[in-house]
C-alpha cells in the first residue's frame, strides 16, 4: 500500500470538506447580515461598536479561505487562513463557555439555533485537525480517474456526514431544552 | 479488477445515500423539534385573548417621564416585546423605527423589555431607539404571559387586543396590524372564518 498515495487523498478530502463547510458558513451568515451582527456581538468578545465591522469581515474571510482550499495551488494558503479562522472561533466558544454563557446562539449557520457546547468546540476542533492535513498532505501532480473518483465521493459523504452530525447536536440541544421544561 | 472496481463504486452510491438519508432524517427530526417547540409554548399562552380588554399599566419610560400602557387612547398601540440578547429582535428594530415613522398618525410603537436599567440604557442608545418609548417592566411580560421573543401585542383605539404573535420579520409584523384592520385575531381566526362562510 502506497502511504504516500493514501495521505493524499485524505488531505484533498479533508481540503475539499473544509471549503463546503466554509462556503455554506459564509453564505448563511452574509444571508442575514444585521442577525449575524447580534450574534457577534452576543459573544461580547470584541467591544459592541466594533462587532458589526468583524460580522462583515470574517464571512468574506470564510469565503477567501473556501476559495483558496480548493484552488490547488492556494489550497496551503486557504489552510492556514482556515486555521487562524477556526482558532478565533474556537477560542470564542471557549471563554463564552467558561464564561457559563450557554445559551447564545453559537451562529455555525445565520441563526441556526445552535447554542455553545462542549461538543462544538470539540466539532471545530476535528475541522482544524482536517486543515492541519489538507495542510501538510504531499502535493500530486495528475491524478487517475479512480482516486479522484474516490477523494469526490468520500469528500460528500464527509459533508454530509458532518451536516449531519451538526444537526443531531442541535436535536439534543432542542430535545434537552423540552425535556428540562415539562414537569417530570 | 472489474468486479473489485465495480463493487467500489456500488459501496460509493449506498454509502452516500445512507448518509445522505441520515442527514434528512437528523433534518426532520430538527423540524419537528421546532414545531413542538411552539406548541408547548401556545399551551402557556393563557395571556389576554384578542377582543378582550388589555391589562393597564402605567410605566416609567427609559427616557424618563411616564406612558400609558393598554388604555383606550383612540390611537393603535403595538407594544413590541424584545431582548438586547435576541439577534432577530436587533434585526426587527428598524423595521419598527420606520413603522413608527410612517404610520405615526394612527400607531404608537411601544418597546417593552425586562431586566436592569443600565444594560438597557445603553442598548436604548447604542441602538439609537429615540424617541420610541421604551418601558422595562417584569409584571407587563407576565400580564401578557411572553414566553419567546420577540412577541408584538396590538392594542386596538378602544384598549382591546385585536392581535399578537410571535413575530420574526416585516411580514409578520405587519400581518398584525392588517389583522386589526380586518377585524381578525390570528391567521387560524382567518382560516376558521373562511371556512364557515
Amino acid at each position: 500500500m502506497d502511504y504516500t498515495v493514501s495521505f493524499f487523498m485524505l488531505g484533498e478530502v479533508a481540503r475539499l470538506t473544509v471549503a463546503a463547510i466554509f462556503a455554506l458558513a459564509a453564505f448563511h451568515a452574509m444571508r442575514e447580515w444585521t442577525v449575524f451582527g447580534g450574534i457577534v456581538e452576543h459573544y461580547r468578545i470584541v467591544p459592541p461598536g466594533l462587532a458589526w465591522i468583524f460580522a462583515r469581515i470574517l464571512p468574506p474571510l470564510q469565503w477567501v479561505a473556501a476559495a483558496a482550499l480548493v484552488l490547488p495551488t492556494a489550497s496551503r494558503a486557504g489552510a492556514v487562513l482556515g486555521l487562524c479562522l477556526m482558532t478565533l472561533f474556537t477560542v470564542a466558544i471557549i471563554v463564552n463557555l467558561a464564561r457559563g454563557r450557554m445559551s447564545i446562539d453559537c451562529g455555525c449557520g445565520g441563526a441556526s439555533g445552535q447554542k455553545l457546547s462542549m461538543g462544538l468546540a470539540l466539532r471545530n476542533l476535528v475541522v482544524m485537525v482536517g486543515l492541519i492535513m489538507a495542510w501538510a498532505a504531499p502535493p500530486q501532480g495528475a491524478v487517475d480517474g479512480v482516486t479522484a473518483c474516490g477523494v469526490i465521493c468520500a469528500s460528500l459523504a464527509v459533508i454530509a456526514l458532518y451536516f449531519a452530525a451538526n444537526q443531531l447536536m442541535t436535536n439534543f440541544q432542542a430535545l434537552y431544552a423540552v425535556s428540562s421544561r415539562s414537569p417530570s | 479488477m472489474t468486479a473489485l472496481a465495480m463493487s467500489n463504486v456500488l459501496l460509493w452510491i449506498t454509502n452516500i445515500a445512507l448518509v445522505v438519508t441520515v442527514l434528512a432524517l437528523a433534518r426532520q427530526i430538527g423540524m419537528l423539534n421546532e414545531r413542538v417547540t411552539p406548541v408547548g409554548a401556545l399551551t402557556m399562552d393563557h395571556g389576554p385573548k384578542a377582543g378582550e380588554a388589555a391589562p393597564v399599566f402605567n410605566l416609567p419610560r427609559l427616557d424618563g417621564g411616564e406612558i400609558a400602557v393598554g388604555t383606550a387612547t383612540g390611537r393603535t398601540q403595538l407594544l413590541f416585546f424584545l431582548s438586547p440578547t435576541c439577534p432577530v429582535c436587533k434585526k426587527l428594530l428598524p423595521i419598527l423605527r420606520s413603522l413608527s415613522q410612517h404610520e405615526r398618525t394612527t400607531v404608537d410603537v411601544v418597546l417593552a423589555s425586562d431586566g436592569e436599567f443600565d444594560e438597557h440604557s445603553r442598548f436604548y442608545q447604542r441602538e439609537k431607539l429615540a424617541p420610541l418609548p421604551y418601558v422595562l417592566s417584569t409584571d407587563l411580560g407576565m400580564a401578557f404571559r411572553i414566553s419567546k421573543l420577540p412577541y408584538a401585542v396590538v392594542i386596538g383605539p378602544a384598549g382591546l387586543i385585536s392581535a399578537k404573535g410571535l413575530v420574526n420579520n416585516r411580514e409578520q409584523i405587519e400581518s398584525l396590524l392588517i389583522a386589526q384592520e380586518m377585524g381578525v385575531a390570528s391567521l387560524q381566526d382567518y382560516r376558521t372564518r373562511a371556512q364557515k362562510r
